[in-house]
């Protein structure tokens, strides 16, 4: 109980709150801002809560997050834009309310599914964290490897592009995270004589530039059709109606939501997809589908926002991240000094509820947030691309010089965009890269470890029992993969 | 085997190639007395692989992509990995606008010391709003404000020596 009110009183006061509102506002303008992606709010707010205490940090990277998420919504349903890709998935089932003169309705059902689905896996993180802490407490280096591993296979084999450029873009992220001084015997590695590289390559510089000038040149002076054809009234009218009717998608969507997003590796943007996929196929009216037909979107919008929350599990009890968002979260909890793992809640257990607490808010903030950003989004969406653009590379240049107070920050932010714009051109996928970033230090650091503990053997990779599991479980996925992927090459070949 | 797509062949081998860098100098880094590790064997997984994968990406430039079944077709474009890492479908670069925000940062490494970060940023934000569209009294004016208030936020509010140069307050 003491725990908790420490943690209350670190949520509440003044400077957590005023950074979750600014943070939430401003996640809010870009979400809904179409082609802006909520991972590129969170990566250009990053250098900002450097200069933070670590819980309102962190509250930011959480309360920007979970309204962009939210407000990419508003541009699916007014223009057909999906604001991210989880919001894609039912993109034309809200269109085609707005089309039906019922876009206020769809907005509406996507703001109260999204804010049902967080606390719902908010719940589920605070039942599941600490219990998951209590029991990864034994977890040494052989454990922590597989889990490790396992998290970076999924992301790199999930990937769109294929398993090659899933995996190279994996590869790539733990080359680089291998620049500098390395952690076994501090010698230099790939630096070229260089005293910056020595310092290795700075995460944060290198996330905004992945993030936010590749998006820049991709998206380049284009304009779409910003204004959009329904007006937005009162968004919740009827939304209850609609909820209790289809209240199994409801609960179904936020349950499935909180078990992907919790997969170490796996990110919550499949679990939309999926649920989409089976409202559809459960649905007595599938035919309905994709043509202005609210059950998708309450089932996936409900898993959207859960599968969200949940990702924090693996991210703060193992330090593996789901997604892109949750990578950059882990990357300021070390920055903070609050290493994920099970020392988070044991150590400084006010710090992760405070994390919890500030979820709850931030989900609760939705609602007014989604309103406000509803009605708001002629506004928003009449702000010209011009200045947009100027802005976020202004933005771009201060935040990657103030992490280390020097140009080779922009250095790196400048050679990290234009490399994640030629992969991308290429159909690369830009979060494996990030994930290996984040993850490489601990992937070698757990690795070498343990190849120093089983003098080299490899088989010593095997024989603790959890570490067992977790490697047969990361082996079956591989060769399961390469399986499929083979077969698929023998066929088209034919 | 005839070539379908060059560019798979053509990333794939400069993986592939960078691949063999990472495994050679990484042959060069010690290993600690005894241990069996080194500086150098991470790396060298590292490397190994993007061989292995890159020459795979090569050789699926050689085949043809498969038609995507209805079922695969419920499939995110958007991968699961993360919102940012969709692969989007290729777009054509705009290249005027590209080659202003580039050649423009290259500009703001080399003048943003010597000149100071309100002069230089508020410069780039202008260019890169006026090519953008914008009127150039009001780009003027956009670039100025931001670059200020940028300024006024980072060094007197969070703390950060921003680089003073020729103008500053």
């Amino acid at each position: 109980m003491d725990v908790f009110l420490q943690a209350l009183a670190l949520v509440l006061s003044v400077e957590t709150l005023a950074a979750i509102g600014l943070a939430a506002a401003f996640g809010l303008f870009i979400g809904a801002m179409p082609g802006l992606t909520a991972t590129m709010a969170t990566a250009l707010l990053v250098p900002v809560t450097f200069y933070m205490d670590p819980v309102p940090a962190i509250a930011t990277i959480i309360a920007c997050t979970a309204t962009a998420i939210t407000a990419g919504d508003i541009p699916a349903a007014l223009l057909r834009i999906p604001g991210t890709p989880a919001s894609a998935a039912y993109t034309e089932d809200a269109y085609g309310m707005t089309r039906a003169g019922q876009g206020s309705l769809a907005i509406g059902i996507l703001i109260s599914a999204a804010t049902f689905g967080g606390l719902f896996g908010f719940v589920v993180l605070v039942i599941a964290a600490p219990a998951l802490a209590r029991f990864s407490l034994n977890f040494s280096s052989f454990e922590y490897f597989w889990l490790a591993v396992l998290g970076l296979s999924c992301a790199a084999l999930v990937s769109s592009g294929g398993v090659a450029r899933g995996v190279l873009a994996l590869l790539l992220g733990l080359f680089i995270a291998q620049v500098g001084l390395d952690p076994l015997m501090a010698q230099p590695r790939f630096t070229f004589g260089s005293a910056e590289l020595s310092g290795g390559i700075g995460f944060i510089p290198a996330m905004i530039g992945m993030f936010a000038l590749a998006e820049i040149l991709r998206s380049g002076r284009a304009g779409v059709p910003m204004v959009p054809q329904a007006r937005v009234t009162n968004p919740f009218a009827g939304v209850l109606g609609v909820l209790r009717k289809y209240r199994l998608n409801l609960f179904r969507g936020a349950a499935i939501g909180s078990v992907i997003g919790a997969l170490p590796g796996v990110g919550g943007d499949l679990g939309a997809w999926v649920t989409y996929s089976l409202a559809k196929r459960t649905s007595k009216t599938p035919e309905r589908f994709g043509k202005g037909h609210p059950e998708g979107l309450v089932e996936a919008g409900a898993t959207n926002n859960a599968a969200l929350s949940s990702a924090w599990i693996p991210a703060t009890v193992f330090g593996i991240p789901g997604d892109a968002v949750t990578a950059i979260a882990v990357g300021v909890l070390l920055m903070k000094g609050l290493e994920p793992g099970p020392q988070l809640l044991t150590v400084n257990p006010q710090n992760f509820y405070a994390v919890l607490i500030v979820f709850a808010i931030a989900n609760l903030l939705l609602v007014p947030l989604g309103l406000v950003a509803a009605k708001m989004a002629r506004v928003i969406f009449l702000v010209p691309r011009s200045y947009l653009n100027a802005v976020i590379l202004m933005f771009c240049v201060v935040g990657s010089y103030a992490i280390n107070n020097s140009v080779f920050g922009i250095v790196v932010m400048l050679a990290m965009g234009i490399v994640a714009f030629i992969l991308e051109a290429n159909r690369f996928a830009v979060a494996p890269i990030i994930l290996g970033i984040v993850l490489g230090p601990l992937v070698e650091q757990s690795f070498t470890t343990s190849m120093m503990i089983a003098r080299g053997d490899l088989l010593g990779f095997f024989e603790r029992p959890i570490a067992a599991v977790l490697a047969v479980l990361t082996l079956s996925i591989w060769s399961a993969v390469l399986v499929a992927a083979l077969v698929r090459l023998w066929a088209r070949r034919r | 085997m005839r070539l379908l797509r060059p560019r798979d062949l053509l990333v794939g081998l400069a993986f592939a190639a960078l691949g063999a860098f990472v495994v050679v100098e990484a042959a060069g880094l010690p290993s600690m007395p005894g241990m069996g590790v080194g500086s150098g064997l991470f790396p060298t997984i590292t490397g190994a692989g993007m061989i292995v994968f890159g020459l795979l990406l090569a050789l699926e430039g050689f085949i043809p992509r498969a038609v995507a079944t209805p079922a695969e077709s419920v499939r995110p474009e958007a991968d699961a990995g993360g919102e940012g890492d969709a692969p989007p479908a290729p777009a054509p670069l705009d290249v005027p606008f590209a080659a202003v925000v580039l050649s423009g940062l290259v500009l703001v490494i080399l003048l943003v010391a010597p000149v100071g970060f309100l002069l230089t940023v508020a410069v780039y934000g202008a260019v890169v709003a006026r090519v953008g569209g914008a009127g150039l009294v009001g780009a003027v004016l956009f670039g100025a404000v931001t670059s200020a208030g940028l300024y006024a936020v980072f060094v007197h509010g969070l703390g950060v020596p921003l680089p003073r140069g020729l103008v500053s307050f």
